[in-house]
């Protein structure tokens, strides 16, 4: 099957007067139709960034791909005008942010704000576009969505505006949600129905998700397939149970040592040594090997490629038989 | 709290203000060396004319009994009598209010639209050409002294080039159009003197544009500043997620937010420019409030100054009442605090 995100060694840069900065440093991850994809790291590690490069929403200034290239839908998005990118941003391609309390404008209607994506995506009517939005707020279960078009943002709580971006979000048909941390604002009991609702409501439209976060529960508990992010690099990628399970790269063993067990015994986290790299001097190599129990030599000098160790199940570490 | 609840609570701050106005100023006024009486009489009259002279203006009085006799007056709407003129403050004030009121209103008007157009501009090219042209222009314009900017205007487009009208508020050959509201431009509308309308608008382009600036640098860079933290903020980005147009997500996302902190500039804006009316009126020879309460000041004519100061106090006062109505409007979050 063709994947319907492809995107290849990119590299992305932040230019700052110290100098550029490699925060993606060679991305390779593909995205299938109708795929749940968990993409996992802890900040700073370029998770966000992977995402909107995809929707060229890098900030002008002073982020810029370096190389690499995104495909979707076999087409190059790479070089694309601000115009192309228009015409894809919340039709194809669309995007839930991590603060559902900031996300939605607060000096317009609910229903103006659902509306104005509709009217301009599909060019329908200003009542087309009521009736339309209203039965989208209906599918991301919000209770009364006539009443709802008519309140403002602050009358309603985190959940109740995510509900509405999402409802923004998949209005036009996009084929692919690019979920940013979309319940990491939200207490738990709304996160789970959220996560629920996204899986739900993507599922019965077919749209695929890259599903950002840092929260390996929420992977499990809603994934299919999970990349794992370390410092610009995706470290190790595969199925949801075996990557979780049988963790095959160092730093996805040492984040799984450091969740609390209920069941387990009684005993302090263990916690990874060390910080993130500064990404202007980062290390060599493996960016992570100063902080890996088990580096050794050619760790620091050379950096490992993304290779199969087993069937969909990728790892870049100099330690996999296969690399040697 | 309701609208109407709202109104009458600031109606009777307004009461209070004004009070404390009354106060400030006629202690002032009468703190300060110098005898209306002997400004009247003339420095050679004796002093027996001096003392009726005193007494009939009721300055012999101590200043405590002549404060009440002047809220006694208030209360009854007699700002009391212009010691120059000889004639009601009052009168003299309603007729010198509309064409100060005309030449606010166009300044306004001119630095209003012309500093949001600027200030987003310079947000929406931001640290380009246009940006810094724009903010030159900006503090060039905080910076620039009144009475120096006019009286270069004056040199420059009266005298040297010839292209406006330097002085008054029409022509001296045109008779003025017939008083309806007292603006001219409103009233050579109505009564359809396309000719005295022509030369209102000609006379009214410079003093306005000189008084308007300053406003305007001010209205434009804030504009710009809160442009610049909206288009930062979080709903910017979901509007740009969504395949929203750039010049869109400015025009309607962001500037409607951007305009709330601006409402309550232009509305002081307003207050201050009928208060900054005085030098504007004085360069251009605008028959206005300003005129009226200099001529008045080199007179020592306390009872027209302290009504020049009710007045402007008056206004700002209503016009930050109508600012704080507007802000529900535009701020749909702040309903819940009315």
């Amino acid at each position: 099957m063709e994947p319907l995100l492809k995107i290849k060694d990119l590299h992305v840069d932040f230019l700052s007067y110290a100098g550029a900065a490699r925060a993606l440093n060679g991305i390779d991850l593909d995205l299938f139709p109708g795929e749940f994809l968990g993409l996992v790291g802890e900040s700073g590690s370029g998770k966000s960034l992977t995402a909107n490069s995809v929707l060229g929403l890098l900030p002008l200034k002073n982020a810029a791909i370096a190389k690499g290239s995104i495909l979707f839908e076999g087409e190059e998005l790479v070089g694309k005008s601000e115009r192309e990118y228009q015409a894809l941003r919340g039709k194809k391609i669309s995007m839930v942010f991590q603060e559902p309390m900031n996300a939605l404008n607060p000096a317009f209607k609910i229903g103006s704000q659902v509306t104005e994506i509709l009217k301009l995506h599909q060019g329908v009517t200003a009542k087309k576009a009521r009736t339309e939005a209203v039965s989208w707020l209906a599918r991301v279960r919000i209770p009364h969505p006539e009443e709802i078009m008519n309140v403002y943002p602050f009358e309603l709580s985190g959940g109740m505006r995510q509900r509405v971006l999402l409802a923004m979000a998949l209005s036009c048909g996009s084929k692919l949600l690019l979920a940013d941390e979309p319940t990491t604002a939200l207490d738990v009991s709304i996160q789970a129905q959220i996560l629920r609702l996204i899986r739900d409501t993507t599922d019965s439209l077919g749209t695929s998700v890259l599903l950002i976060t840092h929260d390996l529960a929420v992977v499990a508990q809603t994934c299919q397939r999970v990349a794992v992010m370390y410092s610009g690099n995706i470290v190790e990628s595969g199925p949801v149970r075996k990557v979780l399970r049988q963790p095959r790269h160092p730093y996805t063993k040492a984040l799984l040592q450091a969740l609390p067990h209920l069941d387990g015994p009684i005993k302090a986290l263990q916690s990874i040594p060390g910080t993130v790299p500064n990404l202007l001097t980062p290390p060599s190599g493996c960016r992570f090997h100063p902080r890996c129990s088990v580096a050794e030599k050619r760790c620091q000098a050379d950096r490992p490629k993304l290779l199969s160790v087993a069937e969909n199940h990728y790892v870049a570490c100099w330690r996999e038989s296969h690399h040697v | 709290m309701n609208t109407s609840k709202f109104v009458a609570k600031r109606l009777g701050q307004l009461v209070l203000v004004l009070l404390g106005v009354t106060l400030v100023t006629f202690l002032v006024s009468h703190v300060v060396p110098g005898d209306p009486a002997r400004m009247l009489i003339g420095q050679r009259a004796d002093e027996q004319t001096l003392a009726a002279m005193r007494h009939a203006m009721g300055l012999d009085k101590p200043v405590w009994i002549q404060y009440l006799n002047y809220l006694w007056g208030l209360i009854h709407g007699d700002l009391g009598t212009s010691i120059r003129t000889q004639r009601p403050v009052l009168n003299e004030l309603l007729s010198f209010f509309p064409a100060t009121v005309e030449l606010t209103l166009f300044a306004m008007g001119f630095a209003v639209s012309i500093g949001i157009l600027l200030g987003l501009l310079s947000a929406t090219f931001r640290d380009t050409l246009t940006d810094h042209a724009t903010r030159i222009l900006a503090i060039l314009g905080v910076s620039t002294p009144l009475f120096w900017l006019g009286l270069m205007a004056l040199l420059l487009f009266y005298k040297y080039l010839g292209w406006l009208p330097g002085s008054g508020r029409l022509d001296p050959l045109i008779n003025p159009p017939t008083h309806i509201t007292g603006l001219y431009v409103v009233d050579s509308l109505i009564s359809g003197d396309w000719i005295a309308l022509k030369s209102s608008i000609l006379h009214l382009i410079l003093p306005s544009l000189c008084l308007g600036y300053i406003q305007l640098a001010t209205i434009a860079r804030l504009v710009r500043a809160s442009m610049i933290e909206v288009l930062e903020l979080d709903y910017i980005k979901t509007a740009l997620a969504n395949g929203i147009p750039r010049s869109r997500i400015i025009y309607r996302h962001a500037l409607r937010n951007a305009l709330i902190p601006t409402v309550t500039i232009i509305g002081l804006t307003f207050g201050e420019l009928l208060g900054g009316a005085i030098l504007t009126e004085t360069i251009f020879a605008w028959p206005g409030m300003g005129k009226f309460v200099v001529d008045s000041i080199s007179f020592l004519d306390f009872p027209a100054i302290m009504g020049f100061t009710l007045v402007v106090a008056t206004v700002y006062v209503l016009i930050n009442m109508v600012v704080d109505l507007l802000y529900p409007i535009l701020d749909p979050q702040i309903k819940g605090v009315h």
